[in-house]
């Protein structure tokens, strides 16, 4: 897997965009595959920051219902991580 | 903030205003702010999401829309501060965006209008003769017979003017009945009138022109109607007469169109106007408190003479006004007559609402464009605002004032003129809503006595107004309401005076004979 095959999108949510102002911690949905140490990896080498903790969890997809038949949407892994201090992704500030 | 001033004509000003981008970005944001509080945006609630967030999803043209919505009317405010100017009416300031990075606004802002009366001590309106024409006199005394003429009924032909009573019976070429009256009523009127009447019609057809084409075959072919009553010319009472009308492919009842329908017509009654002979009886009869045909005569030329008079007072006043206009220094900005030609526009759209016409249903009827009414009454409007702004520099430069009884007596007259019958004449609320229109009343009129007085020597018929005993003691003095009509705009408003409204309402029509005949009598 390549960095961008690990590193899917950034999660922008009011409680992410709080994460990041206040606790240098920065929100991604990853691959479901992805170990921590790959999206450390990945966040260090497509940011150029240092990532001092990775916390990972993976998001049940939410139950759909289409007239009488429900179905499932995919599960999904969401990576908190957390940058040294001092360090920053401005990119994230621009979403 | 950086302004750019530069003066243009006619009382304008253009102000260039350059905004700094940190002023822009916080309005922006401010924007921001309260958009984000009208959107769904995932992952936020509601006013909680960034600001690049909300950016992204109302789009930049949005805010920066809303942001000068907010910006604009500070930047105006501080603009016209720092320049130093005093706008005519902030409704009137037309502003547009030069660019957006970096931000320039561009105002252009109509100042008061600026007055310098000329030195008018020299000028000279010389009188001219208001001489009653006898052939008015006389047309009087004959709309007078016309009024009391008396109905009699004939044993003749019937001709035109008479009123002849009939039945008629229509049958189609099968036999068929289609028509079945009795003591119908008709008029009998000249050939003429009857094209007169046509030409009236079409004139007020909506699709005139696409109807004379249609019509165009039958222009020889007399109306339906019109037939009848031709067939009608020259019959005696109890003659029985059969004619064959023709209708017209265009008939509003599509069962008689393009068809020949045979009338027989019965006339039952001929009834003719007799004129009642002038002398002294008919004096008495027409008026009470007269007893001769010369007493009349002279009543009449009497009132036309006052008319006369009244309307030679106008001309000359206003030919005073003019004048001083000419040799006088007058600047004002489009948005002072714009706002005058409004008020007429709105005026004619409230005459008009009681008729369920908007101003856009009468704008169709006419085949006017807003512009072509605005076009209209430019002239008149700009004439009107001009000789406000004389009488107003005027009352200015003469410190021509209204004392406290004159304020009295003119709410009193608005009180009686307005018809306000639910709140008292003393009521404080009344007396706080019209007193500037009083004072506005009290001191235009001095004004224009004033300068009557001034340029011709003469004393001048509002003076017996403005005197209030003396008001009391001419009843027949020529009164206001024969005023000339000037515009009075306060500069501070941007508000034409209600003597505007006198000017833009259809003023009495003089030309109708009746009214004239009960005025001059």
């Amino acid at each position: 897997m390549n960095n961008y095959q690990v590193i899917l999108r950034p999660v922008v949510t009011e409680k992410s965009m709080d994460q990041a102002e206040w606790d240098n911690q920065y929100t991604f949905e990853v691959a479901l595959r992805a170990n921590k140490r790959q999206i450390k990896e990945a966040v260090e080498a497509l940011f150029d920051v240092e990532v001092t903790n990775v916390r990972t969890m993976v998001m049940k997809g939410k139950t759909r219902r289409w007239g009488r038949n429900f179905y499932s949407k995919s599960d999904w892994k969401k990576a908190v991580v957390t940058l040294a201090e001092g360090d920053s992704i401005v990119e994230f500030e621009g979403v | 903030m950086n302004i750019q001033i530069e003066a243009l004509p006619d009382r304008e000003v253009k102000l260039i205003v350059d905004v700094d981008q940190a002023q822009l970005d916080s309005k922006m944001r401010e924007a921001a702010r309260q958009e984000g509080k009208h959107l769904n945006i995932p992952g936020f609630r509601r006013g909680r999401a960034p600001y690049k967030q909300v950016l992204r999803a109302v789009g930049a043209e949005r805010l920066m829309e809303r942001a000068l919505e907010r910006m604009v009317p500070q930047l105006l405010a501080d603009a016209i501060k720092e320049a130093e100017i005093e706008p005519y009416d902030l409704n009137a300031i037309e502003s547009d965006l030069l660019s957006v990075e970096p931000l320039q606004l561009q105002f252009v802002v109509p100042l008061n209008p600026h007055v310098v009366l000329g030195d008018f001590s020299g000028l000279s309106v010389p009188a001219e003769d208001a001489m009653v024409d006898e052939a008015e006199v006389e047309e009087t005394i004959e709309t007078l017979r016309r009024q009391h003429a008396e109905t009699v009924a004939v044993a003749g032909a019937a001709q035109v003017g008479d009123m002849v009573t009939y039945d008629r019976v229509g049958y189609l070429m099968d036999g068929s009945t289609v028509d079945e009256q009795s003591d119908l009523q008709s008029r009998l009127i000249s050939e003429e009138d009857w094209e007169a009447m046509a030409d009236a019609e079409d004139e007020l057809d909506d699709e005139a022109s696409a109807d004379e084409t249609e019509r165009g075959d039958e222009e020889h072919e007399p109306w339906p109607p019109q037939q009848i009553d031709v067939a009608l010319l020259g019959m005696m009472p109890n003659q029985v007469k059969e004619v064959p009308v023709v209708y017209p492919v265009s008939w509003h009842d599509k069962a008689l169109a393009e068809r020949t329908v045979l009338y027989r017509l019965t006339v039952t009654g001929i009834a003719r106007s007799v004129l009642p002979e002038v002398n002294d009886d008919f004096v008495r009869r027409v008026v009470e408190d007269l007893d001769s045909v010369e007493a009349l005569r002279d009543r009449i030329r009497t009132n036309f003479q006052m008319r006369a008079d009244g309307r030679e007072h106008d001309r000359r006043i206003e030919a005073i006004i003019d004048a001083i206009a000419d040799m006088s220094e007058v600047e004002y900005p489009d948005a002072a007559v714009r706002n005058l030609v409004y008020f007429q526009i709105n005026n004619i759209a409230k005459n008009l609402q009681p008729y369920g016409i908007t101003l856009n249903r009468y704008m169709e009827i006419t085949g006017q464009t807003l512009e072509d009414l605005e076009d209209a009454y430019w002239e008149e409007a700009e004439q009107g605002l001009v000789r406000s702004l004389i009488v107003r520099q005027y009352i200015e430069d003469y410190k021509v004032e209204a004392t406290e009884a004159e304020i009295r007596r003119a709410l009193a007259d608005l009180h009686l003129e307005h018809g306000h019958e639910d709140v008292g004449v003393d009521d404080p609320n009344y007396i706080q809503s019209h007193y500037h229109q009083a004072v506005e009343r009290v001191v235009s009129r001095k004004a224009l006595s004033e300068l009557y007085e001034r340029v011709t020597g003469e004393p001048s018929p509002f003076r017996e107004e403005i005197d209030e005993e003396a008001a009391s003691k001419h009843a027949a003095a020529p009164t206001m309401d024969d005023a000339p009509i000037i515009a009075l705009a306060p500069y501070d408003q941007g508000q034409p005076s209600s003597d505007v409204v006198a000017e833009a309402a259809p003023s009495e029509d003089e030309t109708m004979a009746e009214g004239d005949a009960e005025r001059a009598t």
